[in-house]
């Protein structure tokens, strides 16, 4: 078999850490090879070795059967090697010619040329079927647009070798789907595609073949065909991984939330992003919001929280708490875990122990007299370590900046769920998440219910919604427009009511 | 296994943040010394050497001065009025907030205090104590809060940037005191304010037996207290942990259920009162009068400078400020045709190549990190020989190993240098 990039025994060290371990990765010619590993596993190291942004203690890498040393970006862009990372690199400002041709510009005179390059774009798109609008400012188009920019980049330089460095993660779920066509595209003509994930489904929708790394260490190539994902989990994780979410039947009993007619207009645009939404949980339940991104989820859980400003009721235990403050709603039983981790969840700069008490640092637990109990702040941090399994570098000190995002997703929704509360409102927990993190917070949101606490759970994921809730109501352009059993319902008929075609039904 | 253990420690002591700072402060210190000796030796090599080594320790007894401890007394009233200022701004920042307005906040609460000095006297004997002296303080506090709240105000409501509004704050509270100085305090024949009453002035309670300098004052111990206190709030109390959180992240404190108007108001109030304090520090001094002229105290603007070289810390601040002090009384003495008859604006060409060069942080911190990474790796590879465990391969590459991902991400600032990081610390 012929391979085009031949990654073979790739050691790679840290100070303290060995990110990869006798790592090895063959890559077939026009093949779609998944690169499969929980965060932190070295998935991203050993590519960025590939690109040349380290270099490896040992191991030898071959292209096209001949061995190179690649030191840089530039020696990458040269064996044709070209990378999509997980953050786009484009200028917002800039259009998106300007960001594809930036770099390699093409001259007239010592004069920029666009009309050459947007030619070339315009063929290369319409070829590799990726719908960009040329003239538009990066700004301006969607995510799914912004990656496709940064896939023409990458085909602009003609490169032959691609990485996908955790694509989808910031995608809806047509985005992705048409992500998985074009990549299907690019290898008829010929391209070799690595595909740096840690969602099996989408292995199994695209990939030939996969290669497993856990901890550092190579753990073995599978064909993606002839293999399970439960196979593959097992191989990523180390140990059995339950997919279903074992629970029993939901006993709801009291109303905890109720809203009615709830209405968020945007100060700017006067849009509505919340318009009419009335509706209640109980003690005892998961109800799921589902729905495509921005179709005014946040918006509805920023009314309920308290973060922005709504007209109609929000109740809690019976108790107008329209115009509550956030920390009164916190303290009457309201806890939230929040959709942007870094922006809401935590002080990044704060440590760990503190961000632990973020929600109860005030409280006689915590302080007497104003002054802080550092004494009870560093036993709450180690117990809650000790319970929830939360993982950093120098325990309760550890910055919060500094812990992986699963840890700190942990560290979130054990502050979260272990107070005292009666309703928790879980914004797309498992965002970002490996499988094993995964796990741990459906048992906890399921624990939650059992507890006899009332969940309302956000998410876009309709795998998590079919799998975790006990009544789903899909949400479009800010109104809810059905309300589901999912012992009943299928994924393609949310899908249907979730792209708002059923609207008028409703 | 061990060995690792003990390098990660040696590693994570240097490179923890504090560790660096301060070094990189010290750094930027030395550099800054060494400057300032330079633009001394172009303009009068002869004695550039005697002058600055005055500088530098001017604590120490010379023909000019007095003894050692009467120096110390002039170190200290000059570095109080600085420590004070650069406390207010220090405590600002740490709710994310650049209070520039202090200047006009010193101003103000100056005025304040010399107005109390001035007219309310029958304070100096209130069944049998002065309370002259500490009302003045008091007021100082008061307005020079009041002051500082402005700007708080618009900021937390109505979100106007907080370095706008100090800086017009700080013309309308000079033109404002002078306007009423002008028209209640003023000493026509001086052309300046009034002096205060001397049961206003700050007493000495010994200390000028200790350090007896005309100048030393209680003042010192003010600015000790309010920096021990600043201390206690930002590091022991609930308000410390909010006002911190906001500064940090604005939004996860709102979503905490902070209330974030709230705390950045009265951080600028506290801010403000610090500056007033500082205010009545300067004026609250036997013969000292407040000119009525146009012009910026200078004290504000000192105190940033200290504030950022004391890493906004208020135990920083406190330790650069009396390092200030250590520096102006060095410039004040050298200003004798004995030591070459240097301007004693020498000092603030040192104090600005200081600050200029305390900007350059983040390399010297890069720089460091790396050394401090090589020699943690020597110390590595010394210890592994030792255990008589040798790998001839493994010692060539801790050698350029931990230098080579930040060179790279370096180079290459438009590839992913958050993730490749990321990845390496996981």
């Amino acid at each position: 078999m012929e391979y085009v990039v031949e990654m073979l025994n790739i050691t790679k060290e840290f100070p303290g850490i060995k990110a990869n371990d006798d790592v090895t990765l063959q890559l077939q010619k026009q093949e779609i090879h998944a690169l499969l590993g929980e965060n932190g596993a070295g998935k991203s190291t050993l590519m960025s070795v590939l690109f040349g942004l380290y270099q490896p203690e040992q191991g030898t890498i071959k292209i096209n059967g001949e061995e190179v040393k690649i030191h840089d970006p530039n020696d990458a862009n040269k064996y044709k090697i070209g990378m999509v990372h997980q953050h786009f690199k484009l200028v917002h400002n800039y259009s998106v010619v300007e960001n594809i041709m930036l770099g390699v510009e093409s001259t007239k005179n010592g004069f920029l040329d666009y009309s050459v390059a947007k030619k070339k774009i315009i063929d290369l798109s319409e070829k590799y079927n990726l719908r960009i609008n040329p003239d538009a400012l990066i700004e301006d188009i969607s995510v799914g647009m912004q990656q496709r920019v940064e896939i023409l980049k990458m085909l602009y330089r003609d490169a032959e070798i691609l990485i996908f460095d955790e694509p989808t993660a910031v995608l809806t779920p047509q985005e992705i789907s048409e992500l998985m066509n074009i990549m299907k595209g690019l290898i008829k003509e010929g391209k070799s595609i690595v595909l740096i994930t840690h969602k099996l489904k989408e292995i199994k929708q695209v990939a030939d073949r996969c290669t497993v790394l856990r901890k550092g260490k190579y753990i073995g190539t599978v064909e993606v065909k002839n293999t399970s994902t439960k196979t593959m989990a097992e191989m990523m994780v180390g140990r059995p991984v339950s997919f279903e979410v074992i629970k029993e039947d939901a006993n709801p009993t009291d109303i905890v939330l109720e809203v009615h007619d709830i209405v968020v207009q945007d100060p700017l645009s006067h849009k509505l992003q919340v318009n009419n939404v009335s509706f209640a949980v109980r003690k005892g339940e998961i109800l799921c919001v589902a729905g495509i991104e921005g179709n005014g989820q946040t918006q509805l859980v920023e009314a309920i929280t308290g973060l922005k400003k709504c007209t109609g009721v929000v109740s809690l235990n019976g108790e107008d708490i329209s115009s509550a403050s956030i920390r009164k709603r916190n303290n009457m039983g309201l806890s939230h875990i929040p959709e942007d981790r870094h922006k809401h969840g935590l002080i990044l700069d704060y440590s760990l122990e503190y961000n632990l008490v973020l929600q109860e640092y005030f409280t006689p637990k915590f302080q007497k007299f104003g002054f802080l109990n550092n004494k009870a702040i560093r036993e709450n941090a180690v117990k809650m370590i000790a319970d929830y399994d939360i993982r950093s570098g120098q325990g309760p000190i550890t910055s919060a900046r500094s812990m992986s995002g699963g840890n700190q997703q942990k560290a979130i929704i054990a502050r979260e769920v272990s107070r005292d509360t009666e309703l928790i409102i879980a914004v797309q927990p498992t965002r970002g998440l490996d499988v094993g993190a995964i796990e741990f917070v459906h048992e906890q949101l399921v624990e939650m219910r059992d507890q006899g606490k009332a969940v309302l759970l956000i998410s876009l994921e309709l795998d998590e919604v079919m799998n975790l809730s006990d009544r789903i109501v899909v949400m479009y352009e800010g109104e809810l427009v059905g309300e589901f059993d999912p012992k009943t319902t299928s994924e393609t008929e949310l899908g249907i009511y979730m792209a708002g075609s059923n609207r008028s039904e409703e | 296994m061990e060995n690792n253990k003990k390098r990660f420690n040696f590693e994570a002591f240097f490179t923890s943040n504090i560790i660096m700072n301060i070094i990189s402060s010290i750094f930027s210190i030395f550099l800054g010394l060494l400057l300032g000796y330079i633009v001394m030796y172009i303009l009068n090599p002869e004695f550039a050497g005697v002058a600055f080594r005055v500088v530098i320790a001017s604590w120490r007894p010379i023909v000019l001065s007095g003894t050692q401890a009467y120096n110390m007394g002039e170190i200290l009233f000059r570095a109080t009025p600085i420590i004070l200022t650069g406390l207010s701004i220090s405590f600002a920042f740490k709710t994310g907030l650049f209070n520039i307005g202090v200047v006009g906040q010193f101003t103000v609460g100056a005025v304040a205090a010399i107005y109390v000095g001035v007219k309310w006297g029958v304070l100096a004997d209130v069944w049998g104590m002065n309370l002259h002296w500490p009302v003045a303080v008091l007021v100082a506090m008061i307005v020079g809060g009041i002051w500082g709240a402005i700007p708080g105000l618009l900021k937390a409501y109505r979100n106007v940037n907080e370095v706008v509004a100090g800086i017009m704050l700080n013309y309308i509270g000079m033109y404002l005191s002078i306007y009423f100085v002008t028209k209640n305090i003023f000493n026509v024949t001086y052309a300046r304010a009034m002096t205060v009453q001397t049961s206003a002035e700050l007493p000495t309670w010994g200390l000028d037996t200790l350090f007896p300098s005309p100048n030393i004052n209680i003042g010192i111990i003010l600015a000790l207290v309010a920096v021990i206190i600043t201390h206690i709030i930002l590091y022991n109390t609930k308000f410390g942990f909010e006002i911190k959180a906001v500064g940090l992240n604005r939004h996860a404190s709102r979503y905490a259920g902070v209330n974030e108007n709230k705390n950045i108001t009265l951080a600028l109030l506290i801010s403000g009162a610090i500056a007033g304090l500082a205010g009545a520090a300067v004026y609250l001094v036997g013969g000292k009068s407040f000119a009525v002229i146009a012009v910026l105290e200078p004290q504000g603007f000192t105190g940033i400078a200290i504030s950022l070289l004391g890493l906004t810390t208020p135990i920083g601040t406190f330790l650069v400020g009396i390092f200030y002090g250590v520096l102006q009384y060095g410039g004040y003495l050298i200003q004798g045709d004995l030591l070459g008859g240097f301007k004693p604006e020498i000092v603030d060409v040192i104090i600005s190549t200081i600050i200029y060069i305390s900007a350059l942080s983040l390399f010297v911190k890069m720089y460091l990190g790396k050394i401090i990474k090589f020699i943690s790796s020597r110390m590595a590879k010394k210890e592994e020989v030792v255990d008589g465990q040798v790998i001839a391969l493994k010692d060539e590459s801790l050698l350029e190993k931990p230098t080579e991902p930040k060179e790279k991400s370096k180079v290459h600032l438009s590839k992913p240098k958050e993730e490749t990081k990321k990845d390496g610390d996981e």
